[in-house]
């Protein structure tokens, strides 16, 4: 199966979702990412409703100790953030327009824009220290893809040549959708393509970020979001979307988490023994996005569930309880 | 830079003739075994001639702390009974948390080995260097919260004490040393041990403040391990907010908590009998170990009494596994075990295995009678107010009590059905069916003392998704994931560390912790290493007893039965094939002996 998995072509409707993993790859990607290197690709985040000044704060000393990406809130905490990460490489970012994406696009470039000039200011380190991740209006996106353009170029003009990611809520998409707005994405001037808030009805799952990169291809960034709390995890998602070490780079790939640390714990876990913890098996449905449909619309979902019912895995659903 | 982490100091006590002496530490053995586990073992083996009956004056008992005692660092306040089990002939190590870990450390001793048999009831008083067999029989026949608070007035009431209770004294032979009173040392029969050397209690308090090597890295990584400890979800959310006893729910659904001495592994009524449960009825306060933030001990109280508990293993042994939904007869039955001085996994698993015997007609006339008349109905599934009462006959180790006090596997061989003992090697197997996790099954059949699930806590990744969840029928990698668990939590038994941290820290925080405060430098496979070495001792002390590969095995119950409901339906256990590659990856003969180039590998010999 593995080996199919591997063959896969995007336009191949009956290949097999991403659920497998070849252990010995598996193994070579633990062994070449350290966990400083791990790091890196982290934008450790906390978008909760109740977060207080100590949280930020200790998602500072974090991001410091450890050198993560950067440390990604909402924006009014652009009044907290940019003195606290002043000196360090660490980026801010700032969510827009999250988590549906349901404002105006002229609201959004302004969000945008006022963020943007609030860090710089307080900062005072001028460009290249800050970071956006919109939410596009999915139910416009599904009727007017030009729309979504149009939105995406605004945040981008507001974020006056900082770095935009695009956050596409994958598991309200067909695949088919996926793989069109991550063509929008590319085309509107965004730098990355960001499959979910955390928030909406699907986490992060190897096959989406499969589709992603292969719709983006190499040159351009892919974020991973939803449910991400360990290094497996973050290591099959890493497969899916960056294999190669060129795109284990800050500016090719991320990975959102509200649990940077337990990533990191983790993956010295594995690290003690890869070939061993490589060989145990997932259960193949619980990181399959076409066996997490209970929160989709019904047209999508009937999709998803259509391809479920010819998977291989099927028997996991049938045989066993998990 | 000195070596932290040990005072350097061995107090050794002959109960013969009440000689207490001195001894140093041997640094060497404590850089090879660390402490706590590692290192009573190795003393043991060492010192104690094979063939020894656990139950004479010969066999030795042995207090171990472990170098983070007393450091400070999080969940650090462990310590270590290690003896040879009069349950089971196999080594045992017996753990304990609470606050007399730390007090036992701070006396200036890094370990205690207790030798001989007093001929009058004693207990032994240790105040810093002062050091002092005294008296007890005032309190024999007391309970394990009598005798603590008696000896508290005797010595002085910022001390810790130890203790068995009538359990201990009468020879129940899985009787458990209690300290702080609800504390337990509980599996395998340390406290019978310690009743056979009448022994009463040990009382500890002291000054002596544990080195450390280099305090600044110590500061840094004790720092760093307490972060990942409050940030990890087990250990900052589920333990904190419902204790263990969280676990009942969670292993339920899985369909994997034994139910009717493991006839099943689903019990419809277990919500009543959960943490949840506990929490809204009877919960009173959390408890925690000192330096422990996760605190998921229960402070309880029913009607009519009160004290700690019961926690994840006795709710179900006392609970489900007897057919019992009625959760203040449980707690009170944990009452009973922990001022009567027992192991409730032990006590609840044989308790079920008569209601088997019982319902399938394999208990004599005679026998029946006896249940009948003493316990005050008949001994069937789902008798909670018979739970009750067996917990006070096998305390007090009378009537039908005596029988229940041998365990299950004795019990059981009495009626000619051995095969209804749920153990291994004799000790009764704790609340996960290997059946709904594959990985327990090889872990309960290779455990050094016999069918305990703390050697190697598979359930995290198998049921908890700690540190990520992997396939729980699947046996593709568990082998060699079986080993590294087992080697890890040998190493934090002989930490003095609470093998809760296994849900937070890994093998890099667990060198950083020990490196920094011994000053030696060490990694992650170095820990690894010893944590190996440390189980290849305690194999060898079993084969040296005479245990073989034939005693790595579970009930025939897990190989032939098939769960009849729940979410572990219609599974079996395929033992053979993980214990082959098991042995293998051990680098173990295919008769589980330790091949002589493993061994050598290990600084070991046969």
């Amino acid at each position: 199966m593995a080996a199919k998995a591997l063959s896969r072509s995007i336009d191949d409707e009956a290949r097999v979702p991403l659920v497998e993993f070849p252990p010995q790859d598996m193994v070579e990607l633990i062994e070449a990412l350290t966990p400083k290197k791990l790091a890196s690709l982290l934008d450790a985040t906390d978008l909760k409703a109740d977060t207080q000044e100590p949280k930020i704060k200790k998602l500072v000393d974090w991001a410091l100790d450890y050198g993560f990406a950067s440390i990604c809130v909402n924006p009014v905490e652009v009044d907290i953030l940019p003195p606290l990460l002043k000196g360090s490489p660490v980026k801010e970012c700032y969510v827009i327009d999250f988590p549906l994406g349901k404002s105006s696009i002229e609201s959004k470039r302004r969000l945008a824009a006022e963020t943007v000039s609030t860090s710089r200011d307080l900062r005072g380190e001028g460009p290249g220290k800050i970071e956006l991740d919109m939410v596009i209006n999915v139910g416009r996106f599904k009727r007017d893809p030009g729309y979504t353009k149009e939105e995406i170029e605004a945040v981008v003009d507001g974020a006056d040549g900082e770095l935009v990611k695009v956050i596409v809520r994958s598991g309200e998409l067909t695949e088919e959708e996926l793989v069109q707005v991550c063509g929008v994405v590319k085309d509107a001037g965004a730098d990355f393509v960001k499959n979910s808030t955390g928030m909406d009805v699907m986490g992060a799952t190897p096959e989406h970020l499969w589709l992603m990169r292969q719709a983006v291809g190499p040159d351009f960034g892919v974020k991973a979001a939803g449910g991400i709390s360990e290094a497996m995890t973050a290591l099959r998602l890493i497969y899916a979307a960056a294999r190669g070490p060129d795109l284990q780079d800050p500016l090719k790939f991320r990975i959102g988490t509200s649990a940077p640390l337990a990533i990191l714990a983790t993956m010295d876990w594995i690290r003690a023994n890869p070939q061993a913890w490589v060989q145990t098996r997932v259960i193949p449905c619980t990181i399959c996005p076409h066996g997490q449909t209970s929160k989709q619309r019904r047209e999508v979902r009937e999709i998803y569930i259509k391809q479920c019912r010819t998977c291989p895995f099927r028997h996991y659903r049938e045989d066993k309880d998990f | 830079m000195a070596r932290g982490g040990y005072h350097g100091k061995i107090l050794r006590v002959d109960l013969r003739d009440g000689r207490i002496s001195t001894e140093s530490l041997d640094q060497n053995l404590a850089r090879d075994y660390v402490g706590g586990r590692g290192l009573g073992s190795a003393i043991l083996w060492n010192e104690l001639p094979p063939q020894t009956d656990p139950l004479s004056p010969e066999n030795m008992l042995i207090l171990a702390t472990g170098p983070l005692n007393g450091t400070g660092a999080a969940l650090s306040s462990r310590y270590e009974m290690v003896t040879k089990s009069p349950l089971t002939n196999t080594i045992l190590s017996a753990n304990s948390g609470g606050r007399f870990p730390i007090a036992l450390k701070r006396t200036g001793f890094d370990l205690v080995i207790i030798e001989g048999a007093a001929q009058q009831p004693c207990y032994l008083w240790v105040d810093d260097e002062k050091t002092e067999l005294r008296d007890a029989s005032g309190v024999w026949g007391m309970d394990t919260h009598q005798t603590t608070e008696r000896l508290l007035e005797e010595t002085s009431p910022q001390a810790s004490v130890a203790c068995i209770g009538p359990a201990g004294e009468r020879g129940v032979l899985y009787a458990s040393v209690m300290n702080e009173m609800d504390r337990a040392a509980g599996r395998g029969g340390a406290g019978c041990v310690m009743g056979a050397k009448n022994l009463k209690a040990v009382v500890v308090q002291g000054t002596h403040k544990t080195p450390v090597a280099d305090p600044e890295g110590f500061q840094e990584a004790r720092k760093n391990a307490q972060t990942i400890i409050s940030e990890a979800p087990i250990t900052k959310n589920a333990l904190k907010e419902y204790g263990t006893a969280v676990l009942i729910n969670i292993i339920n659904a899985y369909g994997a908590l034994p139910t009717r001495n493991f006839q099943e592994g689903y019990f419809p009524d277990a919500d009543s009998v959960s943490g949840e449960t506990l929490k809204e009825l009877f919960f009173e306060r959390s408890m925690g170990c000192a330096t422990c933030g996760v605190a998921c001990g229960r402070g309880t109280r029913t009607a009519s009494r009160s004290g700690e508990g019961p926690e994840y293993e006795t709710m179900w042994a006392l609970g489900p596994l007897c057919g019992v939904k009625d959760l203040e007869l449980i707690t009170e039955a944990n009452y009973n075990c922990n001022e009567l001085g027992f192991d409730t996994i032990s006590a609840g698993s044989t308790i079920a295995c008569v209601m088997e015997l019982w319902e399938r007609g394999y208990l004599d006339q005679a026998t029946q009678d006896k249940i009948r008349d003493e316990v005050g109905g008949e001994l069937r599934f789902g008798n909670g107010q018979a739970v009750l009462k067996c917990t006070e006959l096998i305390g007090r180790n009378e009537g039908f009590g005596q029988m229940l006090a041998e365990g299950s596997l004795r019990l059981a061989s009495r009626f000619g059905h051995p095969e209804l003992s749920m153990s291994v090697k004799g000790l009764e197997l704790a609340a996960y069916d290997p059946r709904g996790f594959k990985s327990m099954g090889l872990a309960y059949a290779t455990s050094t003392r016999g069918g305990c699930h703390l050697r190697a806590y598979f359930v995290g990744p198998e049921a908890l998704a700690s540190p990520y969840a992997v396939d729980r029928f699947a046996s593709e990698g568990k082998a060699a994931l079986v080993i590294l668990y087992q080697d890890l939590s040998a190493l934090i038994d002989s930490l003095g560390l609470c093998i809760f941290t296994i849900f937070a820290l890994n093998p890099e925080h667990y060198a950083r912790l020990l490196s920094t405060v011994t000053g030696e430098p060490l990694d992650g496979k170095g820990i690894l290493g010893i944590g190996e070495r440390i189980w290849n001792l305690e194999r060898l002390f079993n084969l040296r007893e005479g245990f073989t590969r034939e005693d790595d095995t579970l009930p025939p119950r897990f190989s032939q039965e098939t769960l009849p409901r729940g979410h572990s339906k219609n599974q079996v256990v395929d033992l053979e094939p993980l214990l082959e590659e098991y042995y293998r990856l051990r680098g173990w003969d295919p008769e589980g002996v330790p091949t002589g180039q493993k061994l050598e590998e290990l600084g070991l010999k046969a």
